[in-house]
């Protein structure tokens, strides 16, 4: 007889691409292996240096072929509770190192060439830029891009995709086109032999044990409440706004220019050359590389600008527990931080007005270094009440009861009960039941759990889309059976 | 080790029989029989090793590695298979498992016959009987492993969860028999059912997903098409079953969607209720039970109130819970209950009647009861309350009796146990209205005479106590009719004390004067003498003080003197 929890391992493997991370792992585990940014680095490339590239894989091609199969001894597994970004990965497998680029890294018809994984993405170099191959959807938009970080992670996985089931995830808005183009990456460019969709509000949901639920997912780019009901998700339930973390980080740089005393611009740890201590509130006593200020582009030094944000905002930034009110908001506490050139300072209204985008985006609608104009921006508690109230009004008491609230931007603390809080307000006669994981990997990485969950049931098997399935019918055969 | 051991390992002879035989010497596989009999080598046991046998050393070894577990011991004394620890051996190999290739029956592509294009997953499983057999040639079995990966596992246990839920669908016939409707085309139909059939009946999904140009479809829209169909496909088609099961069949699709459409308004007005009617609707609901518990309160004191004014055992249909559930406006509710409730105490009236036919009933009953012919219901009713009430030593008060304004006996206060609870007198504070014990009730000497009365009592042979120690109907009217007499006796008694003292004195005084002139004559008309009345009463005053001290024991006249 199936066991209990129905589990059959198959070993599937899982990849989750989220806006600001991938997560890619074995189906059955409990964490994800591999933690890789979802942003790559890329350079111009001459076609001299392409035909190079060539000619030393084609060179090096028996001995490459070998490689693949026999995965790389020094691919590190990353450590759980990482830190979003992921900086401990210090080994990677050397077809993916600089030396050595992959020709699956080199795009002829723009002439770039690509750098992804922590040290694509983190090693300075002349000239790099860094891009996303998501639109601000967070929909695949750059194939190749995505297809190469999708191998990026397999590798780092020592594994042979052509010999694993591959379960992938989407944000419940993603095109039909784009669930085509998925498909093809999975069986044109990573050979696997079998290949599912998942939604990825679903997998959260699942994540936590609920069929039925209002899956508040607050991520990096985009926040989305959206009811799921026996599985399923109500498509015209659906809310999301990109109001989310990426834009408390930027509410709080806006902060800091308006208003720090002796602030100068956040300057990320790559160009700083030396430090010195200097007193709260002074201008920074920093030396800086003067040799990377040219070379740096304006996407580099942004992207790791906002990776000093995002440690700025995970140190101090705060959730008021009642609406906002900007004189409670002076009266608590501060917090200290001290920047990677050494500034410092105390933080006190700062750290709740910044958290402030996600339940009254009003305070900062009209600032267009915030939040992106031409858009409505609601408060968090009226996304999640328009979405429950989109639906039937069977359905609704079950929601109330089953709001799950995931994803990285909701450790903000006091974000739960602030919600709680606003909730009680506005539904009054419901029995409301905020359900978030307290652990860590569970929160984060909820997506990915729950296409680890589903991939490694017995009774899942029967929906993976197979090669031959895919031969017959064309990329088309997504839309049928992932539903 | 002990030199033992090492004797051992160097196949040396024993040396040390002589000596102290060590618990940890071996039992060496030498056929020697023991040489000198004065020490019995300990028993070998089986199942341990002969280290750890050593650390038991002089002590006894324990009951289960004496006798073995559950294995008898040979006649010479030995454990024949007996104490083995867990971790020593265990009965069979481990389990195989192999990375098994499989096919999914419940997958589309794989089909009935298993066809070979389908998808081939591989998982885990225990590996197949016959190559647990041939695990001898294991490498054998590495070469030839190919050709077992081709063995692909047919059945999938997970299978048998691909279950759908039994959606109705229709040939082309069918719908243009039976299922055409004007709002729907038939291609909307086909539509519909076919989402049906992907979500297996979710219609909260099903209505998500619905796109057809042109039509807004409500879930109500979706469900009311989808049952029709089904309740027009069941009644149209040819089946076996008999009509009940038919008929219960098309219950289950019954739908009525003007009905669903107004309770969703209702549950919707409900859910948007704003806080201040929440509140509203807590007060009312608080002030309702407030209420509903001040009329369970009202409905108790009448009941006590009727109950004390007319001494009615209990109220007919008015239970105080029936009068608050009256004044609640939920009358019906208790209206089963209270017939339950009547029910119980008849049924007992008529086994009683039953048991008590031949027991000796009251004058009123028997004479109703020796009339043989057909009672009238009220005459029965009384009947039974007769019977019940003797059975259950329950006397009643004529409710039409008046009660008697003086009490039978002259020297006793209070109301009589006899008579009925309506005349309260003020100096019995006892006798007022409701339940009271008979004994509170009883006629009782007075207070001048009480003490005298009782030591009269207790004087008795068998000596009857201060109370009445049973008081029942028929005792307490005796114990009144006893208090009564000793009382009147003891009444008697002082009265004859006094007439005689006082004819005494009259003598003494007669004789004194006649002893002056004629003694012997005076003696003749003593006690005719009638003396003026207010001299009789000063003597009597003193006559009382002076009977006091005489208090002469009145023996057990005073029980015997009559009434």
């Amino acid at each position: 007889m199936p066991g209990i929890y129905g589990g059959d391992e198959i070993n599937a493997i899982v990849i989750d691409a989220g806006s600001s991370s991938t997560r890619a792992g074995w189906a059955g585990e409990d964490q994800p292996r591999v933690l890789v940014p979802s942003s790559y680095a890329w350079t111009t490339i001459t076609d001299d240096e392409i035909n190079q590239i060539e000619q030393e894989a084609s060179y090096q091609s028996p001995q490459h072929a070998n490689h693949t199969t026999s995965p790389p001894s020094q691919a590190k597994v990353e450590s759980n509770g990482q830190d979003q970004d992921g900086d401990t990965s210090m080994a990677e497998p050397e077809s993916t190192s600089p030396q050595e680029p992959a020709l699956s890294l080199i795009d002829k018809e723009t002439k770039r060439r690509r750098f992804v994984g922590d040290n694509g993405v983190n090693l300075w170099k002349q000239g790099l830029e860094i891009a996303t191959p998501f639109d601000e959807d967070g929909i695949v938009s750059e194939l190749p891009a995505f297809q190469s970080l999708c191998s990026h992670s397999l590798d780092l996985l020592s594994c042979d995709p052509s010999e694993h089931p591959l379960l992938m995830t989407e944000p419940a808005w993603n095109t039909k086109e784009a669930r085509e183009r998925m498909t093809e990456v999975a069986f044109e460019g990573l050979q696997v032999p079998a290949f599912y969709l998942a939604n990825r509000t679903v997998l959260s949901s699942f994540a936590s044990g609920k069929p039925t639920s209002l899956l508040v997912d607050i991520g990096a780019s985009t926040i989305s409440a959206i009811p799921v009901v026996d599985g399923f998700i109500l498509r015209k339930g659906i809310q999301k706004q990109s109001n989310a973390g990426d834009s408390v980080s930027k509410a709080l740089l806006w902060s800091l220019k308006n208003g720090a005393a002796g602030f100068k611009g956040i300057t990320p740890q790559f160009l700083v050359k030396s430090k010195a201590a200097c007193d709260p509130g002074t201008e920074p006593l920093v030396k800086l590389r003067e040799d990377r200020i040219q070379g740096t582009t304006e996407s580099y030094k942004f992207y790791h600008s906002m990776r000093v944000l995002n440690d700025f905002k995970e140190a101090t930034c705060q959730v008021l527990d009642i609406p906002w009110d900007e004189g409670q908001a002076r009266l608590r506490p501060t917090r200290m931080f001290e920047f990677p050139d050494g500034y410092n300072n105390a933080f006190g209204l700062e750290r709740f007005k910044a958290a402030e985008t996600i339940f009254s985006p009003q305070l900062w609608s009209s600032n267009p270094e915030v939040l992106s104009q031409g858009k409505q921006y609601e408060g968090l508690t009226q996304m999640i009440l328009n979405a429950i109230n989109s639906t039937d009004v069977d359905s609704r008491p079950a929601l109330f009861g089953n709001i799950v609230c995931v994803g990285g931007a909701s450790f903000l603390p006091g974000l739960t009960d602030r919600l709680s809080y606003e909730l009680g307000i506005y539904a009054p006669n419901q029995k409301i039941k905020i359900h978030s994981p307290g652990n860590t990997v569970e929160r984060k990485h909820s997506s990915w759990l729950g296409g680890s969950i589903l991939s490694s049931l017995g009774s899942f098997h029967q929906l993976w889309i197979s090669k031959q399935e895919y031969d017959e019918h064309g990329p088309s055969i997504v839309q049928a059976r992932c539903k | 080790m002990t030199s033992n051991d090492v004797r051992d390992i160097l196949s040396l002879p024993d040396r040390s029989r002589s000596v102290a035989a060590g618990p940890s010497r071996p039992q060496t596989k030498s056929s020697k029989p023991p040489q000198h009999g004065q020490q019995k080598p300990k028993p070998k046991y089986d199942g341990i090793t002969r280290e750890l046998f050593a650390l038991l050393g002089d002590n006894a070894p324990s009951l289960a590695m004496a006798q073995g577990l559950g294995l008898g011991v040979g006649a010479d004394g030995k454990a024949k298979a007996g104490f083995r620890p867990k971790f020593k051996k265990r009965p069979g190999k481990a389990r195989r498992w192999a990375w098994t290739p499989f096919q999914n029956p419940a997958r589309e592509d794989t089909g009935e016959e298993g066809s070979s294009n389908g998808l081939i997953l591989h998982h885990w499983a225990p590996a197949k009987p016959q190559s647990l057999t041939t695990t001898t040639n294991s490498e054998e079995e590495s070469g030839n492993g190919k050709e077992r990966e081709v063995e692909v596992e047919k059945d999938y246990k997970f299978a048998q969860f691909n279950t759908s839920s039994g959606v109705y669908s229709y040939s082309n016939d069918e719908y243009i028999q039976h299922l055409r409707d004007d709002d729907w085309t038939k291609e909307e139909t086909d539509y519909l059912i076919d989402l049906c059939h992907q979500y297996d009946l979710r219609f909260v999904v099903i209505t998500d997903r619905y796109e057809w140009p042109g039509k807004e479809r409500t879930m109500e829209d979706l469900k009311a098409r989808y049952y029709a169909i089904c309740r027009r496909l069941i009644r149209s088609r040819i089946s076996t079953e008999d009509m009940e099961t038919r008929q219960a069949l098309l219950v289950t699709y019954a739908f009525d969607k003007q009905r669903e459409v107004e309770r969703k308004k209702a549950v919707t007005k409900l859910f948007t209720r704003t806080p201040a009617q929440l509140a509203e609707e807590e007060a009312l609901y608080v002030e309702l039970r407030r209420l509903e518990q001040n009329e369970a309160k009202f409905a108790s004191e009448r009941e006590e109130l009727l109950r004390l004014l007319g001494g009615w055992e209990s109220l007919p249909d008015a239970t105080p819970q029936s009068v608050a559930a009256a004044g609640a406006g939920l009358a019906g509710s208790l209206q089963s209950e209270e017939s339950q409730e009547s029910k119980r105490p008849q049924k007992k009236r008529k086994t009683e009647e039953d048991g008590a036919e031949g027991i000796a009933t009251s004058a009123t009953s028997s004479a109703k009861g020796s009339t043989s012919g057909p009672l009238t219901s009220k005459q029965r009713a009384e009947l039974k309350q007769a019977q019940f009430d003797e059975a259950q030593c329950i006397v009643r008060f004529d409710p039409e009796a008046v009660a008697p304004s003086k009490p039978p006996y002259p020297h006793l206060v209070g109301t009589p146990s006899t008579s009925p609870p309506v005349a309260p007198s003020p100096s019995n504070p006892a006798s007022a209205h409701g339940v009271y014990l008979r004994s509170t009730r009883m006629l009782a000497p007075r207070p001048n005479l009480a003490p005298r009365a009782l030591q009269t009592l207790s004087e008795l042979v068998p000596t009857v106590g201060p109370k009445l120690v049973f008081p029942t109907a028929r005792n307490a009217e005796k114990w009144e009719g006893l208090m009564g007499a000793v009382t009147s006796g003891l009444e008697m008694k002082r009265q004859l004390d006094r007439v005689e003292s006082e004819l005494r004195i009259a003598k003494s005084r007669l004789a004194s004067m006649l002893g002056q002139q004629q003694p012997q004559r005076q003696q003749s008309f003593g006690p005719t003498t009638s003396l003026p009345a207010a001299s009789v009463r000063e003597d009597s005053v003193g006559g009382a003080s002076a009977s006091t001290p005489v208090a002469a024991p009145p023996s057990s006249a005073g029980g015997s003197v009559p009434p």
